[in-house]
């Protein structure tokens, strides 16, 4: 497979996938499987329980193996070599956000402690600057995770996400559990122009709010 | 002074007493009836021919038959390590091996070799049973870290993947694992530990005493084994998470696919 360098020119698509197959372990979960999603753009995979959708967000990560078929990341071919450069742009965000620590600051820092991050690490006015523009006062620092709430939870972790530069959100079910007040604030986090969000929901108010939406069927995937 | 030698008639009131668990299996429905006759049937042969090749073994007194068994007793060890910790023996086997054998070996040689120095320094009569003390906590501390590790890992992938999206290479992303998996392996020796002498006689210092060995010299060999043993247990548990951490993942990051069964 040839070695592909990240393009360093904005590409107006961010994720495109052709005719790609997916294999988590031994199992072939998608195939010949094709999409793109552009710059800004807000789109959201449905399905039954079980069906691939994760598999799918994996796959933008580089997490299964691609047997055939090309994927691209904001211009670069996903291998090896542009792994590391692909996975720098994007943020996964589970359903139960993973905070990395017991108190909402060391949470906000714990990525910056990995060697690749360190000579990011944001000080503490970059650090209340980007809470605040999410409507999180700077009291929450102190807090602790577990006294957060769920929608706080999440939009802390964007804030954290964008601290980071990431630019494609891959969002699984991250309005699972929550209110709708919160399930709207939360989709007023990712509502950024510059954002290109790749969701996976069963939330019918989420999904409504989608530019884009496509069904994974029987191990294909249907532009709705 | 001598043991007091346990008679047939004594042997069968000993075997009438699992009567009580029997019975509580059975009257409490819990399953375990056939498990406790076949584990205890397997015991008492399994001792029972100990004690025989032991005794060959001890007569025999020889350096390459007691590493020959040294050498069947870390094949044993390791293939019931990964078969209890339910992880895939053909392809694990040459991996795990290093760090049990490695770790229970060097450690048995500084207790035996080095502290006690028997003449001939291999002898059987304290090489074997010292060696098979430290190789037999060694493995049940390597089951649970093992198995914790990848439990974890696969329990929570999700968290394992945002922490590699976030920046962490496999070394960081797979520390808190290594971390969580070394203290489930070691905490239940840490809990025997502090209540020994208290709570419980350890098996080694009950036995010497049996055997007519003073009290002190009894103490001095339990602290000195069980200092080995759990030196044994991390240091083997550690070099084994840290040879899989680096032949387990794909290149990608991901658990190899003969851990996804």
């Amino acid at each position: 497979m040839p070695i592909l360098k990240p393009s360093k020119t904005k590409s107006r698509i961010m994720i495109e996938f052709q005719d790609v197959t997916i294999i988590r372990g031994k199992k072939t979960i998608l195939s010949n499987i094709s999409f793109t999603i552009n710059r800004g753009e807000k789109s959201v995979i449905i399905g039954q329980s079980g069906c691939g959708k994760t598999s799918l967000l994996l796959a933008v990560m580089g997490f299964c193996t691609i047997p055939s078929g090309t994927m691209k990341v904001n211009g670069s071919g996903l291998t090896l070599a542009t792994l590391s450069s692909i996975r720098s742009q994007i943020a996964y965000i589970p359903q139960e956000p993973v905070l990395g620590s017991a108190n909402v600051l060391e949470a906000i820092m714990f990525p910056f402690e990995f060697k690749a991050n360190r000579d990011m690490k944001p000080d503490s006015n970059k650090v209340k600057e980007h809470l605040k523009k999410f409507g999180l006062g700077s009291n929450i620092l102190e807090k602790r995770c577990a006294d957060v709430s769920g929608g706080e939870k999440q939009r802390i972790v964007i804030a954290r996400a964008l601290m980071m530069n990431k630019s494609i959100f891959l969002a699984d079910e991250v309005t699972t559990g929550l209110d709708a007040a919160n399930s709207e604030l939360v989709w007023n986090t990712f509502n950024l122009p510059d954002l290109t969000v790749l969701s996976v929901s069963h939330d019918p108010l989420w999904i409504e709010k989608q530019q884009s939406a496509y069904k994974v069927e029987n191990g294909k995937l249907l532009k709705i | 002074m001598g043991t007091i030698n346990l008679t047939f008639w004594g042997i069968l009131i000993i075997y009438l007493i699992l009567l009580l668990p029997i019975l509580i299996s059975w009257h409490l429905k819990l399953g375990i009836i056939k498990n406790i006759i076949i584990s205890v049937c397997r015991m008492s042969i399994q001792l029972f021919l100990v004690g025989l090749y032991l005794k060959f073994i001890f007569d025999l007194n020889s350096f390459t038959v007691n590493m020959l068994w040294i050498f069947i007793m870390i094949i044993v060890a390791n293939f019931s390590l990964l078969r209890n910790s339910k992880l895939p023996v053909k392809e694990l086997f040459p991996w795990t091996l290093i760090g049990i054998s490695g770790a229970s070996f060097s450690i048995m040689a500084i207790f035996v070799w080095v502290v006690i120095s028997p003449a001939p320094f291999y002898d059987a009569r304290y090489t074997i049973p010292i060696f098979g003390m430290i190789l037999g906590n060694c493995m049940n501390g390597n089951i649970i870290s093992l198995e914790r590790f990848f439990s974890g890992i696969k329990k929570n992938e999700k968290e394992f993947i945002t922490y590699q999206m976030m920046g962490a290479d496999l070394n960081e992303a797979t520390l808190p694992y290594i971390k969580s998996a070394l203290t489930a392996g070691i905490s239940p020796q840490l809990s025997s530990v502090a209540t020994m002498g208290i709570v419980s006689l350890p098996g080694m210092m009950t036995g010497q005493m049996l055997g007519g060995a003073v009290p002190m010299t009894a103490i001095a060999y339990q602290v000195a084994i069980i200092i080995c043993i759990l030196s044994g247990m991390v240091t083997g548990s550690t070099i084994n998470l840290l040879i899989l951490r680096k032949t387990s993942f794909t290149k990608q990051g991901m658990l190899k696919a003969v851990f996804l069964k």
